[in-house]
């Protein structure tokens, strides 16, 4: 009998506890940072209900929503953690699958650092340049085929290029590039044109000659 | 009928119908919002929440009417994509249309898929058209009672609101099965806290002091609802059925459902779809009603039209209603059906039922959306952040401060039941093999959809971020059996809460 395999390892039993944990210890943050504006606006809200005018409405600050969201986050975390920490002995009798991380998946870590890669690119490269590149990634994380990599590409970016910046007129973000050609010498602006480029390094050679 | 309107609504009336029937960007604008919602809704893994998060953008460079009526279309068009997938592959995009998948997919295998699409655009369109025209004759009524609603009367309705979604919503079928009804109600009141939480980021809608911003500039304005809608529904679907399942086999099947309250919800996908845990088993496809033809037309159209009137009375009421009116429907057609031993063998009644009620349900949550500024869905909650993004305020003064907006969408529902019978039936062959699509194929194209426009929503770096965020969050709390949909409801209704519960506290000053 094989023992070993049966027992549920002790984080498999934590990991259910951990995020309405960490949900009941925001709420505790929420209450914390509302602090005594939450308290006073709660007694405020209270004493005005029970008829007195030992308060004013300037009482009622901001402190008060955020104090009761921040209460009922609370108690749900914490009731939901211990619902959990009561459900937990019967997942050793559960059969166990391959855990649930997204380190077992190569599609999903490619979707992520797809997203990652997309992410950073984009302030420097621009969105084109971005999508393409994290296309190309995402493709070869699905194991899409190149002719299929290659038309997904051109298609989306393509659509999405005409779609947003040319039908609807919002611009997508260009990156620094055309920011880096303007402050460079009028001549780099020109490199597309051939003669212009020709010209351009005939002008260099004489200079530096 | 007329009589239960005044001359200035029969005004606005006539005015909203002149706005769309004569406006060529109208009708394009709800042709292509029900051609994308369609593209969308059918690809395989996606459901009606992800295809309004993918062309939510959209409403930021349109005006308010082509705007919503494109994202009203999205919403039509989706709906019927996930009855595509359910008849064709037996994957039921959203949990709605599981009800759908049972006697569609049984046609399907039995060699009549093209009739059953074919019947379940009929009853869609029944469906809808039933939905809208109630809307049209409770319009009056409905102002009424949301006009005799005070500051306080919202508040405690939006909290019966959100609890109801609460209490009725749906669960993972995985925590479902596992915890009693207690942790799972338990569970989404915990994502209706985390919702309001995630709102309370930003400044303060009545003293306009900052709140949890961390000192970032960027997070002055809120956590963008686009980049939230995208990263919980769109990046966090592809995530979620991208990632290996820990419960193999099977979740529900047909003969489970029936004549109770909805059980199985949330969401399935096989095949094409790259869940093969999530797989709905169904029993051998022995029996496929035997009427003659005209026979079977009636039937059929009078399930629908029974689902429809049922679709609209569940839809009104905030409890996950497309869920609750299939089944509903679903059961009432088991119930009173002759034949109701086949049922799960392809009848088809019980096709075209909760098909006409799911549409009818999804229409009718227009009503307690535009007069009560309700959402009583994560569809609707979207909706409502873009008439926010249109400067439209919903509330009872809705039809009369802006008729043309108001009549006019209601109109394009009408336009977009029309244009969606016109295109399930005639392309109904090309959704089919549309929905064959490999995933492989899929996922790329919605990773760059999302991150663009989460980028378009936010305008800054900060969308996207979210959006990764998010889906990560998503991912992590529907693989713990926490529902995503309370969290979106709640964000949503966040400021308004606040907003309404200061003014009651102020009020009683």
């Amino acid at each position: 009998m094989n023992t070993k395999s049966n027992a549920t390892p002790p984080s498999r039993l934590l990991m259910p506890l951990m995020l309405p944990l960490a949900l009941a210890a925001l709420g505790a943050g929420i209450i914390h940072s509302a602090g005594w504006h939450g308290l006073a606006s709660v007694l405020s809200v209270l004493t005005v209900r029970s008829g007195s005018t030992a308060l004013s409405g300037a009482e009622l600050s901001v402190g008060l929503w955020a104090t009761l969201v921040g209460l009922g986050l609370l108690c749900c975390g914490v009731y939901c953690a211990v619902q959990e920490w009561r459900a937990a002995p019967s997942a050793s009798s559960e059969p166990h699958g391959r855990r649930d991380t997204l380190f077992f998946s190569p599609a999903g870590r490619g979707l992520l650092l797809a997203s990652l890669l997309w992410t950073a690119l984009l302030p420097f490269a621009g969105w084109l340049c971005a999508s393409v590149l994290a296309l190309a990634l995402a493709c070869r994380s699905a194991r899409a085929s190149l002719l299929e990599s290659l038309v997904l590409i051109v298609l989306l970016v393509g659509g999405l290029y005409l779609g947003v910046e040319v039908l609807l007129n919002t611009p997508l973000p260009h990156g620094v590039w055309p920011e880096l050609f303007v402050v460079l010498p009028p001549h780099f602006s020109e490199v597309v044109d051939f003669c212009a480029a020709r010209t351009f390094f005939a002008e260099l050679r004489v200079f530096y000659a | 009928m007329l009589e239960i309107f005044d001359s200035a609504a029969l005004h606005g009336m006539t005015e909203g119908f002149a706005a769309v029937l004569y406006s060529p960007e109208m009708w394009l604008y709800t042709l292509l919002g029900v051609v994308m919602g369609m593209v969308v809704g059918v690809l395989p893994g996606f459901g009606p929440p992800a295809a309004m998060a993918l062309l939510f953008p959209l409403v930021y460079v349109l005006p308010a009417l082509p705007g919503i009526s494109l994202l009203a279309g999205i919403f039509h068009g989706a709906k019927y994509g996930g009855a595509v997938t359910s008849i064709v592959l037996g994957i039921p995009g959203e949990a709605d249309a599981v009800a759908t998948l049972f006697e569609g997919h049984a046609l399907a295998k039995a060699g009549k898929a093209k009739q059953a699409l074919a019947v379940a655009t009929f009853a869609s369109f029944t469906g809808g058209m039933t939905a809208t025209l109630g809307m049209v004759v409770l319009a009056p009524v409905l102002t009424a009672l949301a006009l005799a609603l005070g500051s306080g009367g919202r508040l405690l309705l939006m909290v019966g609101a959100l609890l109801l979604v609460t209490l009725l919503g749906q669960a993972s079928p995985q925590s479902a099965s596992q915890q009693g009804p207690h942790s799972t109600r338990a569970k989404s009141l915990l994502m209706v806290f985390l919702g309001l939480t995630l709102a309370l980021v930003g400044l303060d809608p009545i003293f306009g002091t900052e709140r949890l911003t961390l000192g970032n500039w960027y997070l002055i304005n809120g956590v963008e609802l686009t980049a939230l809608l995208l990263g919980v529904f769109g990046l966090g679907d592809i995530l979620d059925s991208l990632l290996p399942r820990r419960l193999p086999g099977r979740t529900a099947t047909a003969l489970d459902i029936p004549i109770s309250a909805p059980s199985a919800a949330g969401k399935f996908s096989n095949e094409a779809g790259a869940n093969p845990a999530h797989a709905v088993s169904f029993p051998a496809s022995g029996h496929v009603d035997e009427f003659p033809r005209p026979l079977r037309c009636i039937t059929a159209f009078f399930a629908a039209l029974r689902g429809a009137v049922l679709g609209f009375a569940t839809g009104l009421v905030p409890s996950g209603a497309g869920v609750t009116a299939s089944f509903a429907s679903y059961a009432l057609e088991k119930r009173i059906s002759p034949e109701r031993r086949y049922f799960g063998k392809g009848v088809w009644a019980g096709l075209a039922g909760p098909e006409a009620a799911n549409n009818a349900a999804a229409v009718a949550s227009f009503a307690p959306l535009l007069l009560l500024g309700l959402p009583t869905n994560p569809i609707t909650a979207a909706l409502l952040g873009a008439l926010a993004v249109g400067g439209i305020a919903p509330g009872p003064q809705l039809p009369s401060q802006q008729p043309i907006f108001y009549w006019g969408l209601i109109f394009s529902l009408a336009l977009g039941n029309v244009l969606l019978l016109a295109l399930g039936l005639g392309l109904a062959r090309f959704w089919a093999r549309l929905a064959r699509l490999p995933y492989r194929l899929v996922w790329p194209c919605v990773l760059c959809l999302c991150l663009t426009g989460s980028w378009l929503g936010a305008g800054n770096l900060t969308g996207p971020l979210i959006c990764i965020a998010s889906a990560l969050l998503s991912v992590a709390l529907r693989r713990n059996g926490y529902p995503p949909a309370p969290l979106i409801l709640a964000f949503v209704l966040g400021p308004r809460l606040e907003t309404h519960l200061a003014q009651w506290l102020m009020a009683g000053w």
